[in-house]
């Protein structure tokens, strides 16, 4: 019998909330930080990924800045910043499942860290692009199940490439090639994220998930452009990934994991 | 009044189970001496981390002593961990051979590679064959699953007297709890297997 396949929920953290992604470059804001993750554990989930996307990844602290409304423009409030080391300690207190926290991790020491203080695995995207060894090196020191290598790509022409930088800067280099080169490197897994399905509720691009899934052996994780049950039951029939991720879906309506969970369990699908 | 007691020998990670064990609001030691089991009704040891980096940690503090006289001589009741529940056994294979607690007898070793599976062993799998086990009773049968993270194990055999072991799948059977009068162990994370995971700790608790 093998594994089920995990429905995982993506949460992005952006200054200080937790944001709604279209491409990679328009956010909406959506709720605090760590109240979502308390949500999130009510759900019975089979993980969560949280990802820190700020641009220079500093975090602030939001104890008393509560939201209702899905805009904070006009709001005013003073940040605090604290270190990832605390945010991920608090993040976690509540957490009893998985958790992968990722965004900014460039050294040795915090991964050790963050991994100390809750979290289960680290996704490193940028920083383990530029410097290769810091796979390994991160393998070496706790095991390839703990290192997820997060890839975002786009689609020109007819290639997908990587981009780097919270999806910044092209860095001409095919995915597929990237994808078997961190797998070489030590990953894990793959979190396989498409800027141009970002945001989009079109599916999931079901080529690009099948081009990286045969360049890999390691689990592949693939994110971006679900909308319903659909989406998900297509994309796991046609490239047969080992999870599936969505952040927007799971933000706007109550319960809306359970209701996608137990729709892919009717379906015949393996699920938990 | 139950107090329990949870073994802090600095490698593993002890964070996340502390975590659940504080929001089950029961009284709870963190145990960075072995003088600290003394004061415990139950006894925690949560596992991230080798076989053998485990033992000689838990050597090196002088745990082991410590357990024998609480848990063997004393009775009070235990739980292990990932490789907490490892070391219950005889002898475990990752890097080289190292003597377990050897209080149930049995080999941790690898998963067969020849058998097409993924290592680690890492997601959720369904546990069979546990309804026996006091900790496990009321885990209900439409949602078995619970959160694995290992590429060694203990195969599976059968019960003895006063032994219950429940069983996994994954290329072969593999023992994923075990119930030996007060001692318990089991493979996967409860820590991280939310609701299932949050009803094994409580149960354990409750002893």
């Amino acid at each position: 019998m093998s594994l089920k396949i995990r429905l995982i929920p993506v949460l992005l953290y952006k200054d200080g909330f937790i944001v709604k992604s279209q491409k990679f470059n328009f956010y909406q804001t959506v709720g605090n930080p760590f109240e979502q993750v308390q949500r999130y554990n009510k759900w019975n989930l089979d993980e969560l990924i949280y990802l820190n996307i700020s641009n220079n990844k500093i975090i602030f602290s939001t104890d008393n800045n509560k939201i209702t409304g899905s805009t904070s423009s006009g709001k005013k409030y003073i940040p605090k910043k604290i270190d990832v080391i605390n945010f991920v300690k608090k993040l976690s207190s509540k957490c009893f499942m998985p958790l992968t926290y990722g965004g900014g991790i460039n050294n040795i020491n915090t991964a050790r860290q963050i991994l100390k203080n809750g979290a289960d695995k680290i996704s490193i995207n940028s920083y383990a692009f530029k410097n290769k060894k810091f796979i390994s090196e991160c393998a070496r020191y706790f095991g390839s199940q703990s290192i997820i290598v997060s890839i975002d790509c786009k689609k020109i022409n007819k290639d997908y490439y990587v981009y780097i930088n919270d999806g910044k800067t092209n860095t001409n280099v095919k995915v597929c090639d990237w994808a078997a080169e961190a797998e070489r490197m030590g990953a894990g897994e793959i979190l396989l994220n498409s800027i141009d399905k970002d945001g989009a509720m079109s599916g999931f691009d079901i080529r690009l998930c099948q081009m990286v899934r045969k360049v890999l052996k390691i689990p592949l994780i693939v994110c971006g452009g679900a909308a319903n049950s659909d989406d998900f039951e297509y994309v796991i029939k046609k490239s047969n990934p080992h999870s599936v991720a969505a952040a927007n879906i799971f933000q706007f309506k109550e319960n809306s994991y359970q209701v996608i969970k137990k729709e892919l369990k009717k379906r015949k699908l393996n699920f938990r | 009044m139950s107090l329990i007691g949870i073994i802090d020998h600095k490698f593993g990670n002890t964070k996340s189970v502390l975590n659940l064990i504080n929001y089950l609001n029961v009284n709870y030691k963190l145990c960075k001496s072995y003088k600290d089991l003394n004061d415990c009704s139950h006894i925690i040891l949560p596992g991230i981390g080798s076989f053998n980096e485990t033992m000689t940690n838990l050597d090196k503090l002088h745990f082991i002593d410590s357990l024998e006289q609480n848990v063997i001589e004393k009775k009070k009741f235990f739980l292990g961990i990932c490789v907490g529940f490892q070391i219950l056994f005889s002898k475990g294979l990752e890097f080289g051979e190292t003597k377990g607690l050897n209080w149930i007898e049995g080999i941790c070793e690898k998963f067969n590679s020849k058998k097409k599976i993924i290592l680690p062993h890492c997601g959720w799998n369904k546990i069979i064959s546990y309804k026996k086990i006091e900790i496990l009773k009321n885990i209900s049968s439409t949602d078995e699953y619970f959160y694995f993270l290992h590429s060694y194990m203990i195969k599976f055999f059968d019960d003895s007297t006063d032994i219950k072991f429940a069983y996994t799948k994954y290329g072969q059977k593999f023992i994923s709890a075990v119930e030996k009068n007060n001692i318990f162990g089991v493979q996967f994370h409860p820590e991280k297997s939310q609701q299932n995971g949050i009803s094994v700790l409580k149960a354990f608790c409750s002893l």
